[in-house]
């Protein structure tokens, strides 16, 4: 292989750790880097022989074997990959094939499934992940080598990494979060266990003592987890840190992970991020979890954070003073694609707009204040309220979305009484949210703004003071 | 033990269960297992605990929280605290 191929990214030097072990399996086999990349050339010959070149494939990504070999022979081979929840319907995934004319589908064995469609992705895209997890949204992130490369290389300048760790699955690989735990750890040398476990069951805790697994990693709700399994009692001798990432922890859920990292004497790293930035952004040194909790803390090794007046776009310089938050760094994204068109754009975004109103306070650390674009994040599952909006509007309109990081509140004036039914039946299956984490209430008439728009604030506090009604 | 509180105690369970995995109260028969249905997911199971130890008024183990893989199995788990069904 020549040394400018080797530059392109950690998939391309697999080799170079030769027989250390990349990837652990649960019943105790094991995989060599040198194994990984004969594994994954072998599977580049596959698709090569059957899907036309410089067409999108999409990946079911599970934590299997078979899937991580199929993403990371698309990585060495230079196959743009479009990476699904394994668990996506048929329809959605039908959805998408037509939308950006996808050539292949490969299955969690590696089964891969031939479309007919076809279409020229540019040269530069090498990877599309989706900005709301599961709900297979038809936005996706295109993302460089060079993106996935750099943020891989800044977690580890900053994740206390070593190739003797042994990282596992605890999150899924078709999240732009858990996918990075896997890219940083074979970018270092490392390993990763990859389980299908679930993280509240026997098995997977049973996997991090029997495979002395080194870190954590987990979104707010992961937390929640943790706190009801009372983690701090566990004793994982192997475990020297955990992170957070995936949306902000309330003030409960943060007072237990500073008495976690206390109990257990373990740093855990709080940080900042989006898909759009391949995955993280900033993150808060882990000595200053006790005293700056409230912070998103400063930009990853090679980016650099700002502040934006939200209307002027003029940059802040000021402390204390609020603007959109905005990142540079070389894993901000190509762009987004939503279309086959999209697919074959030339454009290149250099700084990323997160929708996040932030501050910087005069120690530099900078935190989050609110936020300027209608998203929520729901168990790490991003979901834009105006979309959803959108997508409810089929059952009956008007319909209005609001909510905070715990609930998500749906409100309607519509008088039928099977309405409340069908939407809570979208919002379960469709979206794969839990009854606990949204209202439906219905209205007589929604809540206005002066200039009558929408009032969120109200539809908010009215769900606040509405027990549930079933 | 009576049958009038082994019976109470089967009714709590199953409403517990009903009420986490939002499902039907004839859905839950003890050989209902952890993510055998897609009601009954992580999300699900932490919820699950909560109302168990609400409705029995204990506290579980971490051991049992992540043991318990089935209706049939709770049962086992919640008569170690003295809960007879």
């Amino acid at each position: 292989m020549s040394k400018a191929k080797d530059r392109l990214s950690f998939a391309h030097r697999l080799e170079q750790f030769g027989n250390a072990i990349a990837l652990r399996l649960p019943d105790g086999s094991t995989i060599s880097y040198l194994q990984l990349a004969k594994l994954a050339d072998s599977y580049s010959s596959t698709l090569d022989s059957m899907v036309p070149q410089q067409t999108l494939l999409a990946l079911r990504f599970n934590s299997g074997l078979s899937a991580v070999v199929a993403y990371l022979a698309a990585l060495r081979s230079g196959k743009a990959l479009l990476v699904l929840a394994p668990d996506l319907s048929d329809n959605q995934t039908l959805a998408l094939v037509e939308r950006l004319q996808i050539a292949a589908v490969i299955q969690p064995s590696g089964d891969i499934q031939l479309t007919g469609r076809q279409h020229q992705v540019r040269p530069d895209c090498a990877l599309l992940l989706s900005t709301s997890g599961s709900s297979g949204s038809p936005k996706s992130v295109m993302l460089s080598l060079a993106n996935i490369e750099a943020n891989a290389r800044a977690i580890c300048a900053y994740l206390p990494i070593e190739p003797t760790d042994t990282a596992i699955t605890a999150l899924p690989l078709h999240y732009s979060y858990g996918l990075s735990v896997l890219n940083s750890h074979l970018y270092r040398g490392a390993s990763v266990l990859l389980t299908e476990a679930p993280l509240m069951s026997k098995d997977f805790w049973q996997q991090t003592r029997d495979f002395n697994i080194s870190s954590l990693h987990g979104v707010p709700f992961s937390y929640e987890l943790y706190r009801q399994l009372r983690l701090e009692r566990m004793p994982r001798p192997a475990l020297r840190y955990l992170t957070q990432a995936g949306g902000k922890l309330n003030s409960s859920l943060t007072d237990y992970v500073q008495q976690l990292s206390s109990t257990l004497q373990k740093p855990v790293y709080l940080m900042y991020g989006q898909t759009e930035a391949t995955a993280r952004i900033a993150y808060l040194p882990p000595k200053l979890l006790q005293q700056h909790a409230d912070c998103i803390g400063v930009a990853i090794p090679e980016g650099e954070l700002l502040l934006r007046d939200p209307v002027s776009k003029m940059l802040i310089t000021e402390d204390l003073v609020q603007g959109e938050l905005c990142y540079r760094g070389p894993n901000v994204m190509l762009g987004y694609a939503s279309s086959a068109a999209d697919l074959s754009s030339d454009t290149v975004l250099t700084e990323l707009s997160t929708g996040d109103l932030a501050e910087r306070l005069p120690n530099g650390l900078y935190r989050i204040v609110g936020r300027l674009s209608r998203f929520l994040k729901l168990q790490g599952k991003r979901l834009q309220l105006d979309h959803l909006e959108q997508q409810l509007a089929v059952f009956t309109d008007p319909v209005c979305c609001a909510g905070t990081d715990d609930l998500l509140v749906v409100a309607y004036t519509a008088q039928k009484p099977e309405l409340r039914e069908q939407l809570q039946q979208h919002l379960r299956e469709q979206l794969q949210l839990h009854p606990a984490l949204f209202k439906v209430l219905q209205l007589h008439t929604l809540p206005v703004l002066a200039n009558g728009k929408a009032d969120y604030q109200v539809l908010l506090s009215l769900a606040m003071e509405t027990s549930d009604a079933d | 033990m009576s049958n009038d509180l082994i019976q109470t105690n089967t009714a709590k369970l199953t409403a517990a269960f009903a009420s986490a995995l939002v499902v039907a109260e004839t859905q839950i028969h003890d050989d209902l297992a952890y993510n055998s249905i897609k009601e009954w997911d992580s999300t699900a199971h932490m919820l699950l605990i909560a109302e168990l130890e609400n409705a029995f008024n204990l506290m579980l183990d971490t051991d049992d929280i992540i043991d318990m893989s089935s209706v049939g199995k709770a049962k086992t788990i919640l008569a170690k605290y003295g809960v007879a069904f």
